[in-house]
């Protein structure tokens, strides 16, 4: 079977319950949104994958084989973490170099133009780059493995509004070129919700929504209007939050909802991934 | 293939320090010379022991080829058992090729001392094996079996800076200090206490002909006995690292 799956996933640091009996399929060509507040275990699942920690119990396996301390499905993987785990000295040439050294696919023309798109120094050494700029070093690497899975840990850390935006231009355009499985693990879910297309929801180790961000979004709606309008229209419904600017205000739904029973001048709309992501985390 | 970049990686990791430590060893025979010409006809001078400088080398090398290789190793796909095998290779290269660019230097050295009747070169095992090659000096069986000894000698040391470095990565900090102060304590004050107060110091002298036995000096200054206990010591550390290795996480 193509893509990564994880098998009941266990995962304890001391007390603490890091991962819980987590089970998951990343599908081959799609591009997932790993979603979850700090400490739910996000970056606990990757390092798990990619074989940086092992799990208490459980497996995992790419394109049906067992992952762990496994050279031919690990270099199917290549993890952009938020740390850095390049050597003290090592310049980005360098890092570049090697990087191509272990991923035979690696494409070092497209990693110079990234590079020089993004304004990346490749002679700087990797510890005196900023953290935008480290963040930006990584992300380069990341997609010019050519590695058909690919995770990004916090990917735009640091990076300015504009290079995120390059981030995600460059993602896409990979991705539309040739296909791969994307895996982002982000705080920034406004800024994800336009690039993913399954969204996996972890809480306190458990994932508590894996399925396709249509189908996520469908679960809710947002209706607008006059404050008085929208008052009226959500009596009685589950709402996820409000918000109001003057006299105007947007709630957020959950469930459903019959156009047909609102108040003239109240619109309809597009549930927002960030309102329903933090009513589904809420305590 | 894997096994083929992590080689080549950890190889040129020592790209610097090896030339760094020739430069040092070449820099050190070519003041024999100047050195020598001050002598007098009563003066002597004995020089060797360019090994022992070659196997404290590669300690040095095995304290420092776990941390850092195993985070860029881990970042690139490449398992801990591969890690551990191209170690285990890039011991043998450098045992190998420093024990042989060795002993092109240990015949340099005494080619430009020939003749001069009051400067000796000679290696560590030369002088600690001298009974054997009694009247057969610079023998290629000298030769083949100083540089077997060598080999092993510098396969050790190289393994047990590894294994050093990787229990250490892989203790706590309870642990590291209980270490880092335990093992002196014990070997500097507790034992040589112990020994003198209530063994008599037979624990030092039991020690000493240990010692002697698995160098082979009790047994007619055979050096197979050294190179066998070598094995020995090379095989019990590769395990323990390899224990210790094989379940190794990133820490942060």
């Amino acid at each position: 079977m193509k893509g990564i799956e994880v098998r009941s996933l266990d995962k304890n640091y001391g007390d603490v319950r890091a991962l819980r009996n987590v089970s998951l399929t990343f599908e081959e060509n799609k591009i997932y949104g790993l979603l979850g507040r700090n400490g739910a275990g996000k970056t606990t699942l990757l390092n798990t994958i990619t074989g940086r920690i092992f799990p208490d119990s459980g497996d995992v396996l790419v394109d049906g084989e067992a992952a762990l301390e496994n050279d031919k499905a690990q270099q199917k993987t290549f993890m952009m973490s938020e740390k850095n785990f390049y050597p003290e000295g090592m310049k980005v040439k360098d890092a570049i170099k090697w990087t191509r050294e272990f991923y035979p696919g690696f494409d070092e023309e497209y990693c110079r133009n990234l590079a020089e798109k993004f304004g990346l120094n490749t002679k700087k050494k990797i510890k005196s780059l900023s953290t935008g700029y480290g963040s930006i070093f990584k992300l380069i690497l990341t997609l010019s493995t050519n590695a058909p899975y690919l995770f990004f840990d916090e990917p735009v850390l640091g990076l300015d509004a504009n290079h995120r935006d390059m981030f995600y231009r460059a993602l896409l355009e990979k991705y539309s070129d040739k296909p791969f499985t994307a895996v982002i693990s982000t705080h920034l879910i406004e800024e994800v919700a336009g690039v993913i297309e399954e969204v996996v929801i972890i809480k306190k180790g458990e994932i508590i929504r894996n399925q396709s961000a249509e189908e996520l979004l469908a679960t809710g709606c947002t209706v607008s209007g006059t404050a008085a309008a929208v008052d009226s229209a959500i009596q009685g419904k589950t709402v996820l939050g409000v918000d109001s600017l003057g006299g105007l205000k947007t709630a957020y739904l959950a469930g459903e909802i019959d156009s047909s029973t609102l108040p003239a001048g109240i619109e309809i709309g597009k549930m927002d991934l960030q309102k329903l992501f933090i009513h589904l985390t809420n305590e | 293939m894997n096994i083929k970049s992590a080689l080549k990686y950890q190889i040129a990791d020592g790209r610097v320090s090896i030339p760094v430590f020739y430069l040092v060893i070449f820099c050190l025979m070519a003041l024999i010379p100047i050195s020598s010409s001050g002598m007098g006809p009563e003066d002597s001078m004995s020089i060797g022991g360019f090994e022992i400088a070659t196997i404290i080398f590669l300690f040095v090398v095995g304290l420092n080829s776990f941390r850092e290789t195993f985070r860029m190793m881990i970042q690139n796909g490449v398992s801990r058992k591969t890690m551990f095998v191209s170690f285990l290779l890039l011991t043998l290269v450098l045992s190998v090729g420093m024990s042989c660019i060795n002993e092109v230097l240990l015949w340099i050295g005494k080619a430009f001392t020939a003749g001069k009747g009051n400067i000796t070169f000679q290696s560590v095992f030369e002088q600690m094996y001298a009974p054997r090659y009694m009247g057969n000096p610079d023998s290629i069986q000298m030769i083949a079996e100083g540089l077997l000894f060598t080999i092993l000698a510098c396969a050790v040391a190289m393994m047990l800076g590894y294994f050093i470095t990787i229990m250490y990565y892989r203790l706590n900090k309870v642990g590291k200090i209980a270490v880092s102060v335990g093992v002196p304590a014990i070997l500097i004050i507790g034992l040589p206490i112990f020994d003198a107060v209530v063994t008599g110091g037979m624990i030092y002298r039991a020690l000493g002909q240990l010692t002697l036995f698995i160098m082979g000096i009790l047994n007619g200054y055979n050096p197979y006995y050294a190179m066998v206990s070598a094995l020995i010591a090379f095989a019990v550390l590769a395990g323990l690292s390899w224990m210790l290795a094989r379940r190794a996480v990133v820490k942060d």
